[in-house]
């Protein structure tokens, strides 16, 4: 399109106009009529073998021909119409001679069309009338592929002036179909729109991710699969930075799961916080600029491009450290002074043992030689102090007891449960404390994990409780295991008097009774020490029970001991 | 025809304005033309001499013919003020209309100026 | 060189004044906004060696071309840069969407807009001085500016000054909504032209002015 006819047609035109002598016009209403116009003479300039063809062919060329081609005289009249007119205008030839493109469309053909007449016929020029600045110039049906979206064919229009002779001039119009490349030019515009509108999208979501990895906490790093490192956020940069620690890049490249044929040397000691092997990463960075940081790393990896890179994320973790350091110090304040609590316990009824041992003889000395040759006052006296140092006795015993499952503790080991229970049964039994056949229990106790001497000592406590608290005519302790996911649930339950359950909690702690001593025997130091084995284990201890419903004690003791 | 009348021309181009005087010289015989080639010196000229008729270039160095067309309104209302030019758009005949002004397109021929100040002259008669 | 008188340039100016005046307004109407043209300059220079616009020879310029041949010959071009060029098609459309250069419709447009504004020029002279002028049919070419129009003889060589062309350059301003885009318009043509056209311009003003 590009292409203008820098000879101008005009010329040539002119010559062959002159020669034939006559107007377009005529030759159409000729070959109309069957009749063929004058023959076309050779132009003067150019070779013989050139010959113009003659004046039929040209017509029929030109009535042929796959664009719009209008002829218009100086008065502005019509005189040629081709077939291609005929069809997109839907006015026959024959119809439109000697009329004005006016007349035959109506008045609604834009001025630029006009001028361009105009000027054409009265000064010679030629113009071009492209489908971009004019709207549908002339109404034409566009091809049926088009309608539904072009309501008027696009076109591409021509004017240029033809000289019949020195002094008539017709202007020649030729119109090009160019609806394909408007619908085409549109298509394109629509979508270099989508693709300007999707950079745009994309720059702006590039731009809030670039923002988000600035403005993260953590540090952020990135390592090609050459172990190459790049910083990639402001953090990491500030740590990798002149002003950073001059050894970190060293120390990732050593973390990195593989990192190249030559591993870096193992950084000090001092550098790396935790073991290597054990999931969590803790470093120490020391940046040139000031306090320490201790830094948990985490690394994690993407494949982009056919490569492996490593991302590494490193999280300043000084508060937590802190933290950690403070809950430390408490726990061990706290072991401290429970150490010391059992030291005097133990020291306590340790010493306390001696004089009452003292005050306990000479008083069944008294009871055994003077009972009788003193009044009955003197014997109930005696009595009364017997008793007490007896039950202190056992008070002091049990205190000792209880100071020494902390102290004295033994490795856990695996602990059958049926052999634990016949252990159990057979010392009852001796006691005489247990009819035969009272301890009912269920059968393939498992095996767990304890201190056996200890896990004896909780369960004899808790067999004989359920006895002691009962009727002892009837009296039925069950022993029951269930198991969890974690734990094993060991269940001690007895058809005894129940404990309100107001007091299901503090019946575990130390020298709480529920009973007058007289109802029932015992130092109240029980259960508190089956509390205390039970966290020495790990475990937890619970009691389901109501005022005359009888008891069930629940023991459960983790399988796994991770942390003693 | 009245008595003689006299007219301003206001034209940075020379040629435009040899060639108005002569179509109202030899159309209307007696008249006085006056020139001026920018706004400045239109502007003194109308302050020191009485005109009936402005005719004024719309595209001129300075102020254009709109702006000066304009002034020459309110300080001598009794003048016909008319712009001349070759800015032949739908906008700027709106705007000369709306300031009370003439319009004249160019090129100025012969019969254009001459139909323009005969038709004006008979509508003061 | 030719000399003009003051009279004789400023009668082509105004010429080519009118000319434009008429484009701005028939692209006006057909774009329906308001095109504003102006020309704030014309210079007449033998060379185009001479001409401020080869200011920047490497630059690439659009040019649209038409022919003349009439009383006088020669070309008239209507020339932009090229970016220039592409922002005056896209404020004409009115299209939003950039493309890295002018489309095949743009590029039609382009002709037209120059078709439009040559023709007024060379169509008011010729209106003007009642000789018909013929034209070619515009051609589109994108080069840069030393290319455009190569000076008739290589430099060092004696020039005659009937073979030099004369060149008569406009720089023309278009405004259109806020902004202004600047080209030129250059007619060249042969002395022999040039003093056929003064003749004309001559005879002309001893007519009108009796």
């Amino acid at each position: 399109m590009s292409d203008g006819n820098k000879d101008g047609p005009a010329n040539i035109n002119r010559s062959s106009a002159k020669d034939s002598g006559t107007v377009l016009h005529d030759i159409a209403a000729s070959s109309q009529s069957g009749t063929p116009p004058a023959p076309v003479q050779t132009t003067s300039g150019r070779p013989a073998s050139y010959a113009l063809p003659d004046a039929n062919l040209s017509l029929a060329l030109l009535e042929n021909s796959d664009v719009g081609i209008i002829a218009i005289r100086r008065d502005g009249t019509i005189c040629f119409w081709n077939s291609w007119m005929e069809q997109t205008a839907g006015f026959k030839a024959a119809d439109v001679f000697g009329k004005t493109l006016n007349d035959v469309f109506g008045t609604a053909l834009p001025n630029r069309l006009h001028t361009a007449i105009d000027d054409c016929l009265s000064l010679g020029m030629p113009a071009m009338i492209s489908p971009s600045l004019n709207k549908s110039v002339l109404p034409l049906r566009p091809q049926s592929q088009f309608a539904q979206k072009f309501p008027q064919m696009q076109q591409s229009i021509r004017i240029q002036p033809v000289s019949l002779s020195d002094e008539d001039v017709i202007c020649a119009i030729t119109v090009r179909d160019v609806t394909l490349a408007v619908q085409r030019d549109q298509l394109l515009r629509r979508q270099a729109a989508e693709l300007a509108e999707l950079v745009t999208k994309t720059r702006r979501s590039e731009d809030r991710t670039r923002a988000i990895l600035q403005n993260t906490i953590d540090a952020i790093l990135v390592a090609s699969e050459d172990g190459n490192l790049e910083p990639l956020n402001a953090r990491a940069q500030e740590l990798c930075g002149p002003q950073g620690d001059p050894e970190i890049k060293n120390i990732i490249q050593f973390l990195l799961p593989d990192c190249g044929n030559n591993p870096p040397p193992k950084p000090p000691s001092d550098r790396l916080l935790t073991d290597l092997g054990t999931g969590v990463i803790e470093i120490l960075a020391c940046p040139a600029n000031g306090h320490n940081i201790p830094l948990e790393v985490a690394i994690s990896h993407f494949t982009a491009y056919g490569r492996y890179h490593y991302i590494i994320t490193l999280r300043d973790i000084s508060q937590r450290k802190r933290h950690e350091l403070e809950i430390q110090n408490t726990m061990q304040e706290l072991e401290n002074s429970n150490a010391e609590l059992e030291q005097f316990a133990y020291a306590a009824s340790h010493d306390l043992q001696e004089p009452l041992r003292m005050v306990s003889s000479y008083t069944q000395l008294l009871a055994r030689r003077y009972r009788g040759q003193l009044d009955d006052t003197a014997d109930e006296f005696i009595h009364y102090a017997v008793d007490g140092t007896q039950r202190m006795q056992r008070m002091i015993d049990d205190l000792l007891t209880l100071s020494r499952v902390g102290r004295h503790g033994k490795p856990f080991q695996p602990v059958p449960l049926t052999g634990l229970f016949d252990a159990i049964e057979a010392n009852l039994k001796r006691a005489e404390a247990a009819p035969a056949g009272n301890v009912i229990r269920q059968p393939g106790l498992p095996v767990v994990t304890g201190d056996p001497s200890q896990l004896l000592q909780l369960f004899q406590n808790l067999v004989s409780n359920g006895l002691k608290y009962s009727d002892p005519t009837h009296a039925e302790v069950h022993i029951s295991a269930r198991e969890f996911d974690s734990f094993w649930r060991i269940s001690v339950s007895d058809n005894g008097i129940g404990i309100d359950p107001q007091y299901h909690a503090s019946i575990f702690e130390i020298f709480k009774r529920l009973h007058g001593y007289g109802d029932y025997a015992g130092t109240g130091i029980g259960l508190a020490l089956c509390k205390k084995i039970v966290e020495r284990h790990g475990g937890n201890i619970h009691v389901e029970s109501a005022l005359g419903e009888g008891s069930t004690f629940h023991v459960d003791l983790p399988k796994e001991h991770n942390v003693l | 025809m009245s008595h003689p009348r006299s007219v301003l021309l206001v034209d940075d181009s020379k040629f435009a304005r040899l060639l108005i005087k002569a179509f109202i010289e030899s159309g209307f015989p007696g008249w006085s033309v006056d020139e001026a080639a920018e706004a400045n010196s239109a502007q003194q000229k109308a302050d020191s001499s009485r005109y009936d008729y402005f005719v004024i270039d719309f595209n001129m160095p300075g102020k254009n013919g709109l702006e000066l067309g304009a002034d020459i309104r309110r300080q001598h209302p009794d003048a016909t003020v008319a712009l001349l030019t070759a800015n032949i758009q739908q906008d700027i005949q709106n705007q000369a209309e709306a300031l009370g002004m003439d319009f004249i397109a160019k090129p100025p021929t012969q019969e254009k100026i001459t139909a323009y100040f005969s038709a004006k002259e008979a509508a003061h008669d | 060189m030719i000399d003009l008188s003051d009279l004789e340039r400023d009668t082509i100016t105004e010429l080519i004044n009118i000319g434009v005046g008429r484009a701005a307004a028939s692209l006006s109407e057909m774009v329906d906004q308001s095109v504003e043209l102006t020309v704030p300059s014309i210079s007449f220079v033998q060379r185009f060696s001479d001409a401020n616009l080869i200011a920047a020879p490497g630059e690439v310029v659009s040019a649209v071309t038409q022919s003349f041949n009439g009383p006088f010959n020669g070309d008239a071009l209507l020339v932009f840069p090229e970016k220039r060029s592409l922002e005056l098609v896209r404020r004409l459309l009115q299209v939003d969407v950039p493309l890295d250069s002018l489309g095949d419709l743009e590029q039609e447009a382009l002709m037209e807009v120059g078709n439009i504004i040559l023709n007024a020029c060379l169509g008011s002279i010729s209106n003007i001085l009642g000789h018909p002028i013929n034209c070619s049919m515009p051609i589109f070419r994108k080069c840069e500016t030393r290319n455009l129009m190569p000076d008739a003889c290589p430099p060092g060589t004696s020039e005659t000054e009937t073979t030099a062309p004369f060149l008569l350059i406009l720089h023309v301003q278009f405004m259109l909504r806020e902004n202004d885009i600047d080209g030129y318009v250059l007619f060249v043509m042969d002395l022999d032209s040039i003093q056929t056209l003064k003749r004309m311009v001559n005879r002309y003003l001893e007519n009108a002015l009796g």
